[in-house]
């Protein structure tokens, strides 16, 4: 039988990783390695968790085949198609969408592919579909992030802040902005204080970057030509739009018709097909307690904002140290993040010699680590090779690296393809992609990589 | 009667419900004659009362649970004892109130006991001498079971001891579940006696078996207790209503599965109560049925009508997990169906889709929409300037009514009554102040002081039931109550296609259960009723519905005439032979 699709879903996962460390040479952010899979691996198995059947990958144009090996050695079943942009252009996440507007017909779950969780998005979507609301979010409340100690050289991160205002009963979310666009002085509209008895005002929140949209947000995108990020400009100009009444409809009615279509405003978009607005004003339903106004205050626009409680772990890989952070837990947190124990911790295919390798380690595909090595809290990738005597601690090996004898690496992030040379001692380090780290090397926080930054930091 | 086996006291007890069988009959025969045989064993009963008061007193909280605790039996009181002196005290209660009523209406309260404790169910006050002489023949025929099962208890102990040593096997339970049985039946046995014969001696035979299987029952009972302590907080005589109020079904909602998103979202708003209110839920429902029609693709080689058809059974199989339907939902699905099962067999896709999207635009249109304007102009020509109308929670119609006769230049006070539980009146009060009527808010504990100053009281409704009884928002009964108390006209506003042809005379058996933190302020972080699930010892209930009964409501108004609610029967024949639903 034919099935009437409710939700499409689109994974964005064209991210240049523009937050974290540049390490030269290009690294694809979905396919940075957290425990034994690519991150790209999380959101598609918590969507196929869910009931999900398929799903559309947007990815750059330069990825597309390393993502399809990574995703095909993956345990997945659900249908995924990549859809490619071109890597040259710098295209933003509205640009990402209005590419693949045309094979969307339904309304659309917009999910950013470094999201590590264990939300249930049934609870995103439910709430999306109670308030028949137009756009529904998702922020997670875990207090600020863990501070650990990072590998590389020490660099003074300022993370990007939202200021977010929720009505706290209804979860409605009222106002979206960057922190970085307000000075001193936050200036909220007098409206929201005269609509909500009580707001709750937070920065420290961690977007999801996870939108349940109606179907016709997406036709409004693709006709207006102004956005071209969808956290940045989409969600900020509508929630901005849920205060301004549609009353450009009178007006309407005296300009030429021509006119009416170049002016299309977003409320011209917002059509209800049936009998909604008859049954919100008959249903005895109210979201708020105080004043005249009907049910949601008689707005045409509303968008939610879901925030689950403290304990969900939740996780975006988009810096250096929530891609530690993540490494970190993932082990510990596997059962409850995908609903399935982890079976081989060691590939098949690999083979471990060693004895000396404890119970937080995976070994990935065609690795061979020698005996007399000890591995401890370290993922190693695929086609690597540790010779003797090596010990790794807390340790993310990518795929195709090359440890030499007797180094000693601690809390090191050794990129794919690179090499390090016998006798190295090294402590929180990065090692970039392809580098060949000279033998005997001594560093501690230091970037070896091939980048023109690499000599500053160095000298 | 039975075989030669029976012991010779059950033979007793047999002679005894043969004596009292012939007491009622004589007392058929020749009411003023009084049997002074059964006098004398009404005081016995009397004497014995008083003995065995102090004893049950005692034994009091033994009686309070089924499974006894057996620490807490004392060897010497057997189990029948305590069940029989419960009976008695029992009646003793009864002669207390009764006071110097004749000796027949003694013989009427004992045995209504014994009714109690055979049915359980009977409760009618006043009992005709034929009923007596009814349970009278009933007391006989359960003294034969008993006569049946001493028998079989007492094969069945020297068996079950062997059994209970081999472990937890089917017959066990078995065995168990007839210990149980006969328990319960010993101390109806029990009571017969001490009412028929009261100083007959407590039978001894069948004593040690329960207690023996009701160890065993007990530890089986600490296994189930966590499964338990969920249905712990429901409340006892609405067990039956709890399966509703589950949240689980939302968080599994399968996601693009067969059902079409409309239906999704209509459920999420159900069960969320986003829409509530018996028109609204129509709407909603009839919305969401439409645009499943009009997205609905056929498979090959079916038949119209008879896929769509599979395709609304699932559909509706989903929307009423979410929440039980409503009466206007049940005849609205039913209109829908006949109208589906109308269509050719031939039918272009196209057509049957325009045919039924058609039909039901027409039904929202005419069944609520033309319905409401009709029925807004009839009681608006009940509504005389100066009138005060009182209203109970939140009805659209109620609504639309009063609105329009303020704009049609009417000068009347509203008084809104609500209740605390739900913020339905709340929401009324909202939408009549906004549109500029005069209002007054009251509690519903007020009614009765403020129904002096009422001239006319409207109440909207959920249904209508054949025998005219309004099914409402819990609370409808009581201000009808009131209202009736002062002889005010209550006037109930209720569309034909509410009118539903099941019956049901008070709110038990069909009902809805609402969400139990409701009944809770939610303001208040420090109440101590804030963890109440903790608590087992506490059962909050929530009723959504309640039933008002016939005789307190002076008219029905429909947009067909304002009728006596009891000419529901009528409204329905008519709307068969018209729509033929």
């Amino acid at each position: 039988m034919h099935k009437i699709l409710e939700f499409q879903v689109v994974v964005l996962a064209a991210g240049k990783g523009s937050r974290m460390p540049d390490v030269g040479g290009s690294v694809s952010k979905c396919l940075l390695p957290v425990g034994p899979y690519p991150v790209l691996w999380y959101p598609l198995n918590m969507l196929e968790k869910i009931g999900f059947q398929d799903v559309m990958i947007v990815v750059l144009d330069e990825d597309k085949s390393n993502i399809l090996n990574a995703l095909e050695k993956c345990p997945l079943k659900i249908k995924y198609e990549l859809i490619v942009i071109p890597s040259e252009e710098d295209w933003g996440t509205a640009n990402s969408l209005k590419h693949v507007s045309a094979r969307i017909n339904t309304d659309l779950l917009v999910i950013s592919g470094d999201l590590i969780t264990n939300i249930n998005l049934n609870d995103v979507l439910n709430l999306h579909r109670k308030h028949d609301a137009c756009v529904t979010t998702l922020f997670f409340n875990n207090g600020p992030e863990e501070w650990i100690e990072l590998p590389g050289p020490k660099t003074k991160s300022k993370p990007d802040r939202d200021l977010v205002c929720i009505d706290k009963e209804t979860e409605r979310l009222v106002f979206l902005a960057s922190a970085s666009d307000f000075e001193e002085n936050v200036t909220i509209p007098r409206l929201l204080v005269k609509k909500y008895d009580a707001l709750s005002i937070y920065s420290r929140l961690l977007d999801a970057h996870v939108y349940v949209m109606k179907h016709w947000i997406l036709d409004y995108i693709v006709d207006s030509e102004k956005f071209t990020s969808i956290k940045g400009e989409v969600v900020p100009y509508i929630v901005k739009k849920q205060l301004t009444k549609p009353n450009n409809l009178v007006e309407k009615k005296g300009t030429s018709e021509k006119n009416a279509e170049i002016n299309k405003g977003i409320f011209d978009y917002a059509i209800e097909t049936g009998y909604e607005r008859k049954i919100r004003e008959i249903s005895a339903y109210n979201d708020h307690k105080h004043g005249n106004k009907g049910v949601y205050f008689n707005d045409t626009l509303r968008c939610y904002a879901h925030i689950p409680s403290k304990n969900t772990f939740a996780i975006r890989v988009n810096t250096l140290s929530s891609f530690y952070l993540s490494n970190n837990k993932i082990l510990s947190k596997w059962q409850d993040l995908t609903g399935s124990s982890l079976f081989e911790r060691f590939h098949p295919n690999s083979e471990v010699k060693t004895k000396q390798i404890d119970d937080n380690c995976t070994v990935g595909e065609k690795t061979i680590i020698n005996e007399k090595t000890s591995v401890k809290n370290s993922f190693i990738g695929s086609n690597c090779n540790i010779e003797n005597k090596v010990r790794l601690t807390n340790c993310i090996l990518m795929n195709n690296v090359t440890i030499k004898e007797s180094c000693v690496l601690q809390d090191c992030v050794v990129y794919t393809g690179a090499t390090v040379g016998t006798n190295c001692s090294m402590q929180y380090c990065l090692i970039g992609p392809h580098h060949l780290v000279p033998e005997s090397t001594k560093s501690n926080h230091q970037l070896h990589a091939e980048t023109t930054d690499n000599m500053i930091t160095l000298g | 009667m039975s075989s030669n086996e029976i012991p010779p006291k059950s033979r007793d007890e047999i002679k005894a419900a043969r004596q009292a069988k012939k007491a009622a009959k004589l007392k058929v025969n020749n009411k003023t004659t009084e049997n002074p045989q059964l006098t004398k064993e009404i005081e016995n009963l009397n004497e014995n009362n008083i003995n065995s008061k102090p004893k049950v007193e005692s034994t009091d909280e033994v009686d309070k649970s089924v499974v006894i605790n057996p620490n807490a039996v004392d060897i010497s009181t057997s189990r029948e004892q305590i069940k029989a002196d419960r009976a008695a005290k029992k009646s003793a209660k009864q002669l207390k109130k009764k006071g110097a009523a004749d000796g027949e209406s003694n013989v009427q309260s004992s045995v209504k006991k014994e009714l109690k404790e055979d049915d359980s169910v009977k409760q009618n006050e006043d009992m005709t001498v034929k009923d007596v002489v009814e349970t009278l023949k009933n007391i006989v025929s359960v003294a034969k079971e008993v006569n049946e099962i001493t028998t079989k208890v007492s094969a069945l102990d020297l068996g079950g001891k062997k059994q209970e040593e081999t472990g937890k096997s089917k017959a066990e339970l078995r065995a168990e579940r007839r210990a149980k049985q006969e328990a319960q039946r010993a101390a109806k046995q029990a009571a017969e006696k001490k009412v028929v014969k009261p100083k007959l001696e407590a039978p001894t035979v069948n004593v040690d078996v329960p207690k023996k299987e009701e160890k065993v029952i007990k530890s089986k009972t600490l296994e189930k207790s966590k499964t338990k302590l969920q249905l712990a907080q429901r409340f006892n005589w609405f067990q039956h209503l709890y399966t509703e109020f589950d949240k689980n079904p939302l968080k599994k909602i399968p996601i693009n599965s067969n059902l079409h998103p409309a239906i999704v979202k209509l459920g999420v708003q159900l069960s969320s109560r986003v829409v509530k209110g018996s028109n609204a839920r129509c709407i909603a429902l009839l919305d969401a049925l439409n645009k499943m029609v009009r997205d609905y693709v056929l498979p090959a080689k079916t038949e119209f009508s008879r896929g769509l058809e599979s395709h609304l059974a699932s559909s509706l199989e989903f929307l009423w997990t979410t929440r039980e339907p409503c009466a206007s939902q049940i005849n609205a699905v039913k209109f829908f169906r006949h109208h589906l099962a109308q269509l050719p067999n031939n039918v272009d896709e196209f057509d049957a889709k325009k045919t039924l999207q058609e039909e039901i635009d027409r039904y929202i249109r005419e069944q609520i929409e033309m319905a409401g304007e009709a029925i807004s102009i009839a009681v608006r020509n009940k509504i005389s300037n100066g009138d005060t109308i009182l209203t109970y929670g939140c009805s659209s119609l109620i609504e639309q009514i009063l609105c329009e006769a303020w704009e049609a230049g009417l000068q009347f006070r509203t008084l809104v009554v609500g209740s605390r539980v739900s913020p339905d009146a709340a929401e009324m009060l909202r939408r009549l102040c906004a549109r500029g009527l005069p209002c007054t808010y009251v509690d519903f504990t007020a009614v009765n002081y403020v129904m002096k100053t009422v001239s006319k009281v409207v109440l909207g409704a959920g249904a209508l039931l054949a025998n005219g009884a309004v099914v409402s928002a819990a609370g409808t009964a009581g201000v009808a109550l009131a209202a009736r108390a002062r002889n005010r006209p209550v006037l109930v506003a209720c569309h034909t296609h509410k009118f539903i042809d099941s019956l049901y005379t008070d709110a038990f058996m069909h009902n809805q259960i609402g969400d139990p933190d409701d009944l809770l302020e939610k303001s208040d972080d420090n109440s101590p009723l804030k963890d109440w699930r903790s608590n087992l010892n506490l059962t909050p209930l929530n009723l959504t519905y309640d039933v008002t009964p016939p005789c307190l409501i002076t008219a029905v108004v429909t947009e067909l005439a304002i009728l006596p609610c009891t000419s529901a029967p009528v409204v329905l024949r008519f709307k068969l032979s018209e729509y033929g639903v």
